[in-house]
């Protein structure tokens, strides 16, 4: 699918490219003052709705402040942020007026073509050791230009996300950018990026981070803190690259949608 | 020919010019309005050496990282560290003091590279030689004229190998 292309192609150039942005310095009050503004918007409102408008007439004021300040990466989480908490409120909304059941069986009788954009693709993972930001050994289903410097940005980010909300990162669908996810799931000194493409949802990630689970009881313990050889990764990526070639398969046979 | 990574942090105050010497270095060119960096930035070139290829993952930090003291975090993993300073503005000498001394006690296995920057911005011979003496900097470097930019990321690859070398035996 071109258009899956082109948007991985995009998150790509975003992971490569530079910040050519204006000179902005972090304010620490400033930052304070937005999350506390979000948090009071989020208790003030019992209202979905009405928390619905307000959140997304914050949007643009949040993004434009952060935005500078945090790069775009992190402009793209705290959008995902808001589009996460909008979309548990649309849920529930859904939920208490019974409607859209239509629209689920439209998808479902749908011809094919129509769920399947939908159902999450897994592409990549990467193991990364969560210190050095080094690639330790990877499965893609694509070439990537440059695995390295995506694997550092990827650590760069959490490392200063973990900082900005002064907690660890340990499961999170860090990145959410057009069709494409981000999950990140720390395993000791180490944590896998999961990329896939489609719509979330929970039984392909559990699918999904059970594997993972799985390929790092077998495979990881080889591994010492910081004493990686080249030996030991190529022997890695070429195991990763079985387990998931099946994990893969065997998850697109299941169709999540 | 043996090959190796290695994660790279350069510390220092805000505008001393690390982001110009990290695009000077990587992508060779220099603009007179370069704005600053936001958050961290990861950049990757590789350093051919005689005996080994180091691909250095350079991870530039904004300065509010610095300011508050945060880049330690940014040290765990790092096999160097380039500390940078601005040759016109002697308290940014004084605040790398700081995080040198701490980097030797906590760090001793990162390879450190010392450099005086902007260079070009001082003519006087006899100033350039008090400060090689009295900062015991590694080079005078200018991101603007590219003068020993190479020299810097050589000389830290270098001081990489050779640590891992020993690590190795
Ligand atoms: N004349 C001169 N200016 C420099 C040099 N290096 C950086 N600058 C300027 O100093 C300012 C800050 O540089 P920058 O790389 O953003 O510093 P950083 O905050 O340490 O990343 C910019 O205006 C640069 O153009 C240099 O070697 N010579
Ligand atoms: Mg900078």
């Amino acid at each position: 699918m071109t258009t899956q292309n082109d948007t991985f192609d995009q998150l790509r150039s975003i992971l490569l490219s530079k910040d050519k942005e204006e000179l902005y310095q972090i304010n620490d009050n400033l930052r304070i003052e937005l999350l506390s503004e979000i948090e009071a918007i989020k208790t003030q409102l019992d209202d979905p709705d009405l928390f619905s408008q307000k959140i997304e007439g914050a949007r643009s004021q949040i993004v434009d402040i952060l935005g500078p300040v945090m790069g775009r990466m992190i402009r793209k989480y705290v959008q995902s942020e808001i589009e996460k908490l909008n979309e548990s409120i649309q849920k529930s909304k859904e939920r208490i007026f019974a409607k859209a059941t239509w629209k689920n069986w439209f998808s479902r009788d749908s011809p094919i073509g129509i769920q399947n954009m939908d159902a999450p693709r897994l592409l990549e993972i990467l193991l990364i050791n969560k210190d050095s930001g080094l690639l330790v050994s990877k499965y893609s289903k694509e070439k990537i230009t440059d695995p390295d410097i995506v694997a550092g940005m990827f650590t760069a980010i959490k490392s200063f996300v973990e900082t900005v909300f002064e907690q660890d990162i340990h499961e999170l669908g860090l990145i959410d950018y057009g069709e494409h996810k981000i999950l990140l799931q720390t395993y000791g000194s180490y944590y896998y990026a999961i990329i896939f493409s489609g719509v979330n949802n929970a039984s392909f990630k559990e699918v999904v981070l059970a594997e993972v689970d799985s390929f790092s009881e077998i495979h990881l313990i080889q591994l010492k803190d910081g004493a990686v050889s080249d030996h030991d990764i190529s022997d890695l990526t070429s195991r990763m690259t079985n387990h998931f070639e099946k994990v893969c398969k065997r998850l697109e046979q299941r169709s999540y949608s | 020919m043996q090959e190796i990574r290695a994660k790279v942090v350069l510390i220092g105050s805000i505008g001393v010019g690390k982001t110009s010497l990290v695009e000077r270095f990587v992508h060779q060119k220099f603009s007179n309005n370069y704005l600053s960096s936001i958050g961290v930035r990861v950049d990757s070139k590789e350093v051919v050496l005689p005996e080994a290829k180091v691909k250095l993952l350079i991870w530039d930090l904004a300065g509010e990282i610095y300011l508050s003291n945060q880049y330690h975090k940014y040290l765990l993993g790092s096999a160097g560290a380039i500390l940078v300073y601005d040759i016109t503005r002697p308290d940014t000498y004084d605040s790398i003091q700081s995080v040198t001394d701490a980097i030797n006690e906590e760090y001793s296995k990162i390879s450190l590279v010392t450099v005086a920057n902007k260079a070009d911005l001082q003519e006087d011979p006899q100033f350039k030689d008090y400060i090689s003496e009295e900062h015991q900097c590694d080079f005078m470097t200018s991101a603007k004229t590219g003068e020993n930019v190479e020299m810097v990321f050589q000389k830290l690859a270098q001081g990489i190998f050779e640590n891992s070398s020993k690590l190795k035996a």
